[in-house]
């Protein structure tokens, strides 16, 4: 990656000093910049992210990728803790990042580049990461200048909303909850419904 | 574990601070869906994440709190949060509406009318009244702005046309103080007028959706309808068979295999409270002694 970034085959990765938004202590607000992005789909479920990018793969907004770099390493976990103000570290943790060489498309302004993706995920997780990173890609579309041809994997706020296991999980099993004010509401009108339609049939059978 | 080893009601000063401020946006903006940042809580999204944070952002250490789910105080959701705040918070509960200072609640309205100083909690799983006719958060956003409402009457027409009458039974959409349209949660039509001129404080917590809102005391809520198609309260058209109460919302309970039911009151403490008084329903056991 170093030598195709030396050579000016590679887009640059500019340097952002500014803190990104944190998703785990502010809510998500779109439009997501890319940290933003990057962040949900670390967060995201496995096999949501492992679909969106192979959606891509077969055609539905189509990114090509090869691997460049795709590494599996331990980093130290510090923990900030509000009430003491500083942080302490508690551990290492494994991770495992991948950044894939795309498709290029030059501008008037840019010669011919190849584009990045990036993925990063806990544990050894390649498959992920690797899937990730062709979803990040995806995402990328505006600002590269591509177009929007309505693939699922292009749509940031379908992704972004719906990559959350937890959330998801939560959401679904909470139907095993009782339901049964709102569904006697519903038989109710249900009810109403039907017998209005069929006073109506009796009246012109008539 | 020890009580000890969590804050007062669980959260972080810091994070309660920041659902304050969002909780006082929300009164200053009736009916406007405020962002904060919701945190994870110790129970599965969907299961009263939004709710559980607003209420431990209000509860003070002498306040009594009341949990209900379906408007009973014994049902499953309704108990693990009672017994969550008893536990992180140590707060007096009770299962009386009108001894509550607090009252978190999923799907109902108590029967009881509420008070100046009460708080009623509303867990919300879909804060956007308008999520199912546009489910782009980005354009509902824009609607809300613009007041550009004209799709949820269009929508509202629709089922006039198609059913005769509107085909909304539960989580109906209210307009807040003239202004902006709300989902009032999932509770059945037959509470929304309980939301207007409420002298009690109401919030509204989405923990998944990360979307705080609010209904001041006394404020004008307003279910959308049309002038000849008027919004109507609805129920079961009987009589709680155990108190009796022909004015209280109803659960439809099937009693045997051939299909027998009886009605009862979907309010425990309203139903128990009648009976206690007295009233007796068509079921209704005897008294013994």
């Amino acid at each position: 990656m170093g030598l195709l970034d030396r050579d000016g085959l590679i887009e640059a990765e500019p340097r952002l000093d500014a803190t990104p938004r944190d998703l785990t202590r502010l809510p998500l607000e779109l439009p997501a910049d890319r940290p933003l992005r990057l962040q949900a789909l670390a967060r995201g479920d496995e096999g949501f992210v492992l679909s969106m990018a192979y959606s891509t793969q077969r055609g539905y907004g189509r990114t090509h990728a090869f691997v460049g770099e795709l590494r599996i390493g331990t980093v130290a976990v510090e923990l900030e803790v509000p009430e003491l103000g500083f942080a302490v570290e508690i551990g290492e943790i494994e991770l495992t990042e991948c950044e894939t060489v795309n498709q290029f498309k030059g501008s008037k302004t840019e010669p011919p580049q190849f584009t990045r993706g990036y993925g990063l995920v806990l544990g050894q997780g390649e498959r992920k990461a690797i899937a990730m990173s062709l979803v990040d890609r995806a995402l990328r579309w505006q600002e590269l200048g591509e177009d929007f041809v309505g693939a699922p994997a292009q749509d940031a706020e379908f992704v972004l909303y719906h990559c959350d296991n937890i959330q998801a999980t939560g959401f679904l099993e909470h139907i095993k909850l009782p339901h049964y004010v709102d569904f006697q509401a519903e038989l109710e009108l249900l009810r109403k419904l039907r017998a209005e339609v069929l006073a109506v049939r009796a009246e012109a059978a008539e | 574990m020890t009580e000890q080893a969590y804050n007062f009601a669980y959260l972080d000063e810091q994070t309660k601070r920041m659902i304050r401020r969002a909780l006082l946006k929300a009164l200053a903006i009736p009916g406007y869906q405020v962002p904060f940042a919701s945190r994870e809580m110790p129970m599965p999204y969907g299961w009263g994440t939004g709710g559980v944070q607003v209420t431990a952002a209000c509860l003070m250490p002498e306040d009594r709190l009341k949990v209900i789910d379906q408007g009973a105080d014994d049902t499953t959701n309704a108990v693990s949060i009672r017994r969550f705040f008893q536990r992180v918070a140590g707060v007096a509960v009770t299962e009386s509406t009108a001894e509550a200072s607090v009252i978190q609640t999923r799907h109902r309205i108590p029967e009881t009318a509420l008070g100046e100083g009460q708080i009623l909690v509303y867990q919300v799983p879909i804060p956007e009244p308008l999520r199912f006719l546009e489910p782009r958060e980005t354009e509902t956003r824009k609607m809300h702005e613009l007041e550009e409402y004209g799709l949820i009457h269009v929508k509202l027409y629709e089922d006039i046309a198609r059913h005769g009458e509107i085909a909304t039974a539960y989580a109906y959409p209210v307009q807040v103080e003239g202004r902006y349209v709300m989902d009032p949660s999932p509770i059945p039509k037959f509470d929304n007028p309980k939301l207007s001129g409420n002298p009690a404080i109401q919030l509204f917590g989405a923990g998944r959706e990360s979307r705080i809102y609010a209904v001041p005391p006394y404020s004008a809520v307003v279910s959308l309808d049309f002038d000849d198609h008027p919004f109507v309260a609805s129920k079961a058209d009987h009589d709680c068979d155990l108190c009796g109460a022909g004015d209280s919302y109803l659960d439809e309970v099937i009693v045997d295999d051939a299909g027998g039911r009886m009605f009862v009151c979907s309010d425990t403490d309203f139903c128990a409270g009648r009976r206690a008084d007295g009233h007796r329903g068509r079921l209704a056991p005897e008294v013994a002694g």
